[in-house]
């Protein structure tokens, strides 16, 4: 009975179709080269003595990489996660993105005495993850070099994986605070830190000196127990794909307030979340325009017929291009950011949020008449009875 | 992948994040490292909220000269700086691993640096780290020799129950590197 469950959830529970894979594999690998392309060849600038690689696999490097090294490594980043995009060699593109982001990042922690960052972690967990997939099976390029009426093999279970990571990362982000005050009812966690933040940080806050003004336990203790709550909610909630997606539009809204608050982006973690969305139901509500169907034509021929070494290197090309574009102008995001007067670290994070935040308001505001409704009907049968 | 083995790999995973969670609180945090920041405790405890900050002054023949860590790290970017200057603390300073350890040393910026003047952490009389810093004061300052950097890790407190108070601040310990 339980391993009928246990497999019903791994197997079956986040089916999705080849098309909402597909989707957000794009969306996925544009979030990182549009906002979060790691840039860290100042690391090869720094002496060894800032060089201290954390336990793990970067312990095997004793000293500041080589600018070579960086530089062939960022590169190489770059050529996988345009490769992921276009669906090129995704299943292998896909891992590669997810290992060189661990290499990558890696040397940026280790040449910060060791300092290592929390909120790219999803973004590294994803593309391993669901590599295995078939999240190429679909709007790929793989896929229009197939023979027409192939199947499509996609594997649902990788969705349930990355739920399970995100479920226990959430509680282990729950189980320090229950157990250091945050449940207790005199204490007010949330408003200690963002006195702390606006005082001690470096950047700066955003709406800390605003808030400071109100140290009434009635605003304050409320956040406590809401974080406490999405938190350690999260791994119960992951058995249930509503109630999963639920939770992820509500973690949503808590990252857009811990950057506000906190100037804590994670908004790496939002693209995480979209793997549970059905992207394709929301595609079919969009008609795509005659014209574009007539450019796209002779495109997915050309695709089609190119010569296997030739494609490869186009996509090379479009790599190396994009990476030559970021070391002149940063990220696309931050770049506009700048241009618009904000600034390269939150900019990027208040971009995402300010679309994922009314989409996550709109399905909260959804699941919440749901419930109300359902409430309704409920009550109005027992009144009845 | 059967089913079977696809199986055995949720098992794996179940039983591996526990131990990973465990080993980077009790141990030390590895990289990657599957866990979330926890933001444990009150940072507001006894109504004070306090932090540590390393003052950079440089040792000019015209004068001394205090240059911001932001200044000096200028070109890497926010977030690894305020950990780079660590290692301008004393040679004393016990340096955490652990993932709570990591957050109240770089996040709660109250690193476990001892009281009074007290000779650098061996990293920083690298020799190299040396050559980079007159590099970096070159840029910063053309022209001028720097004889000496001084670190001073100065605690703020800030009173906040009722009024919230003003920032006062207090050295707790010094470090000075010949350059």
């Amino acid at each position: 009975m339980v391993k009928t469950r246990l497999d019903r959830w791994m197997f079956e529970s986040f089916a999705t179709s080849a098309p909402s894979l597909g989707i957000y594999r794009m969306i996925f690998a544009s979030y990182l080269l549009l906002f979060a392309m790691p840039s860290v060849r100042w690391v090869s600038a720094v002496p060894d003595a800032f060089f201290t690689p954390p336990v793990g696999p970067l312990q095997l490097i004793h000293s500041t990489p080589q600018e070579w090294v960086v530089t062939l490594l960022s590169l190489a980043l770059a050529v996988c996660t345009v490769a992921l995009l276009v669906g090129y060699r995704t299943r292998v593109a896909s891992a590669a993105t997810g290992v060189l982001l661990i290499m990558v990042s890696g040397f940026a922690y280790a040449a910060s005495s060791g300092k290592i960052n929390h909120d790219l972690i999803l973004l590294i967990v994803v593309p391993i993850v669901m590599s295995a997939s078939g999240w190429g099976e679909a709007l790929s390029v793989d896929r229009l070099r197939r023979a027409d009426g192939e199947r499509r093999v996609v594997h649902h279970w990788p969705v349930s994986l990355l739920a399970l990571f995100i479920g226990f990362m959430f509680f282990t982000a729950a189980l320090p605070k229950a157990a250091s005050g945050w449940l207790d009812p005199s204490a007010q966690a949330t408003y200690g830190y963002v006195l702390h933040q606006h005082y001690a940080s470096t950047g700066g806050t955003l709406i800390a000196p605003l808030l400071i003004r109100t140290q009434s336990p009635f605003f304050w203790k409320p956040l406590d127990y809401f974080t406490l709550v999405l938190e350690g909610g999260f791994i119960f909630a992951i058995f249930s794909r509503r109630s999963l997606q639920a939770f992820c539009a509500a973690a949503v809204l808590f990252h857009a307030g811990t950057l506000l608050m906190l100037d804590l982006s994670f908004a790496g973690n939002v693209l995480a979340y979209a793997a549970f969305i059905n992207w394709a139901t929301i595609a079919g509500q969009v008609s795509v325009p005659p014209s574009v169907r007539e450019v796209a034509s002779p495109v997915i021929t050309w695709i089609r017929r190119l010569w296997g070494p030739a494609l490869a290197a186009c996509v090379l090309v479009a790599g190396f291009g994009y990476f030559a574009l970021i070391q002149r102008a940063g990220t696309p995001a931050s770049w506009l950011a700048v241009k618009l007067g904000g600034d390269s670290y939150r900019g990027p994070a208040l971009l995402l949020f300010g679309l994922a935040v009314p989409i996550a308001l709109i399905h909260l505001g959804r699941e919440a008449t749901s419930l109300v409704k359902f409430l309704s009907s409920e009550t109005a049968i027992l009144v009845k009875a | 992948m059967s089913r079977r083995a696809v199986r055995w790999l949720f098992i794996i995973v179940a039983v591996f994040l526990p131990l990973q969670f465990a080993y980077a609180y009790l141990v030390d945090e590895p990289w990657p490292a599957f866990v979330l920041p926890g933001f444990a405790g009150t940072p507001d405890r006894q109504c004070t909220v306090e932090w540590l900050e390393p003052r950079l002054t440089v040792l000019f023949a015209h004068g001394p000269v205090d240059v911001s860590s932001a200044r000096l790290f200028s070109k890497t970017p926010l977030p690894p700086y305020d950990a780079m200057v660590r290692v301008f603390a004393p040679s004393d300073t016990q340096l955490p691993g652990t993932v709570y350890g990591l957050f109240k040393d770089y996040f709660l910026k109250q690193p476990a640096i001892p009281s009074g003047a007290a000779a650098p952490f061996s990293r920083a009389q690298d020799p190299h780290l040396r050559d980079w810093l007159l590099g970096r004061l070159a840029d910063l300052y053309p022209g001028q020799a720097p004889r000496r950097l001084e670190v001073r890790w100065q605690r703020h407190h800030v009173a906040v129950c009722g009024r919230l108070g003003h920032d006062t601040s207090t050295t707790v310990s010094s470090v000075s590197l010949p350059l």
